[in-house]
């Protein structure tokens, strides 16, 4: 190292640097490490988009086993525009009427929907505030 | 004063005083009855009203009673004056003129067949006396057809016809007798066990259904006036244990099946329907019955029957799910 001159107004400069004798620095685990924060940081946006409010159970649930992000995506539309209705119609054939083309013919072959009601005691009039006005019955009966 | 139109075919009947308005809020509602033989059984008329008015209302009671009458002498088959035996006097003529009266019915009848799909007949009378006889199920009756003529019909037959009105009859008279009395805010016709009925809002109706194995009880109780169940409705009872005689050690009914020309044979002993009209009811009672419990509500509930009670040969009483709210 060489000692400035007394009176030397020139600034001091820095010591040569001696040449180098090792080579560049590995850039790969600096890479890996931003490789793995851009990983999480992209699970915590895939974690919050796929608790956005209204996804259903089914629908996450229904694309178990996909690839994660595909999962979140599928489960983010709206529930209410995946609504499936089924209508089942019914038309009643007239003797003759033949069903159109393609249509499914079902026999009337169930029992009618009826409901067996049971009374303990005969019917009186204690059960209202008032007598019946009159009484439907067989006639001559 | 009422004047009564009935001379007209199928019209309403019409009094020259205008409706009453509803008179619950002004004055204390009073309710008149009058009750008379008719039909071959009991008729009772039934108001409500204002009570200034109850001294006109007993008053109307007796005219509607007195037209009753004169229409059922006009239906009956067991008075030989009456103008249905004068049709079935003659029951393979070709053409048979009818007056109003009995047009009006018969018209009326063809509807109930066509609504009942065939299950209800009036042509049936040869079937029914041979089964109350013990004969033999007679040939099915011919076709008939009726073409109006002034006020009154012509009834064609193609071969041997005669006819039996029975609850046709009786349904058409309380249907009528109750149109004459639209005056009053609440008003019912018992004809014998088919009931017209029209009621206001404020003040809902109870009917009994007979039960016919005990006297003085009932299988179920009908609340009427209350929601929808407002307005004009009809309540009628069909069965085969009144009209009912012994033969070859068993028994036969009154109700004739139409495709056998013999009595029903069905597990219904008595069927209840409301409907829009006494007539309606009484029909869709009577297709029940001959129909047999299962088919016979399919038939029924077709047919836009409003509730039905059965009471079957197996002491079940049941009803259709429409049923449970006009129950008590």
């Amino acid at each position: 190292m060489v000692e400035p001159a007394v009176g030397d107004t020139r600034p001091v400069r820095p010591e040569a640097r001696a040449p180098r004798t090792h080579s560049k620095p590995n850039p790969l685990p600096a890479r890996l490490m931003v490789g793995v924060g851009a990983l999480a940081a992209l699970s915590v946006i895939a974690a919050g988009i796929g608790r956005l409010p209204g996804v259903s159970e089914e629908s996450a649930s229904s694309s178990a086993g996909l690839d994660p992000g595909v999962t979140t995506l599928t489960a983010a539309v709206p529930a209410g525009k995946t609504r499936v209705e089924r209508p089942i119609r019914y038309v009643r054939l007239k003797p003759g009427q033949k069903a159109p083309p393609g249509a499914k013919v079902i026999r009337e072959t169930a029992p009618a929907p009826r409901v067996v009601v049971h009374w303990v005691t005969p019917t009186s009039s204690s059960s209202s505030t008032r007598a019946p006005v009159a009484r439907t019955r067989q006639s001559g009966g | 004063m009422i004047a009564w139109d009935d001379t007209a075919a199928g019209g309403p009947a019409t009094m020259t005083r205008p409706p009453l308005a509803a008179t619950g809020a002004e004055t204390p509602r009073v309710e008149r009855s009058l009750q008379f033989a008719a039909m071959g059984g009991s008729v009772r008329l039934h108001v409500a009203c204002g009570a200034e008015r109850a001294g006109s209302a007993d008053r109307d009671l007796r005219l509607v009673a007195a037209r009753i009458e004169a229409w059922a002498r006009r239906l009956t088959r067991f008075s030989p004056d009456s103008d249905l035996c004068a049709l079935n006097r003659q029951p393979g003529a070709a053409d048979t003129s009818v007056r109003p009266t009995l047009c009006a019915v018969l018209r009326r009848s063809q509807s109930v067949a066509e609504r009942t799909e065939g299950i209800v007949d009036v042509g049936l009378l040869a079937a029914r006396l041979a089964a109350e006889d013990g004969g033999d199920a007679p040939p099915a009756p011919a076709r008939w057809t009726l073409r109006s003529q002034g006020r009154g019909g012509v009834v064609h037959r193609e071969g041997i016809v005669r006819f039996d009105l029975d609850g046709v009859g009786k349904g058409w008279i309380a249907d009528r007798a109750l149109a004459l009395l639209s005056g009053y805010p609440a008003a019912l016709v018992d004809a014998d066990g088919d009931i017209a009925v029209r009621l206001d809002a404020a003040h809902p109706w109870q009917l009994a259904v007979a039960d016919p194995r005990h006297d003085d009880e009932d299988v179920a109780n009908l609340v009427l006036g209350a929601g929808r169940q407002m307005g004009r409705l009809g309540v009628a009872t069909s069965g085969t244990s009144v009209h009912r005689w012994p033969h070859a050690g068993g028994s036969r009914h009154h109700l004739i099946d139409p495709r056998t020309g013999r009595p029903a044979v069905t597990d219904v002993v008595q069927a209840t329907v409301v409907a829009e009209s006494a007539l309606a009811a009484e029909s869709l009672a009577k297709a029940i019955v001959i129909s047999g419990s299962q088919e016979g509500l399919d038939l029924a509930e077709r047919a836009g029957s409003l509730a039905e009670v059965l009471l079957l040969d197996d002491g079940q009483v049941i009803a259709s799910p429409r049923t449970l709210e006009w129950l008590a």
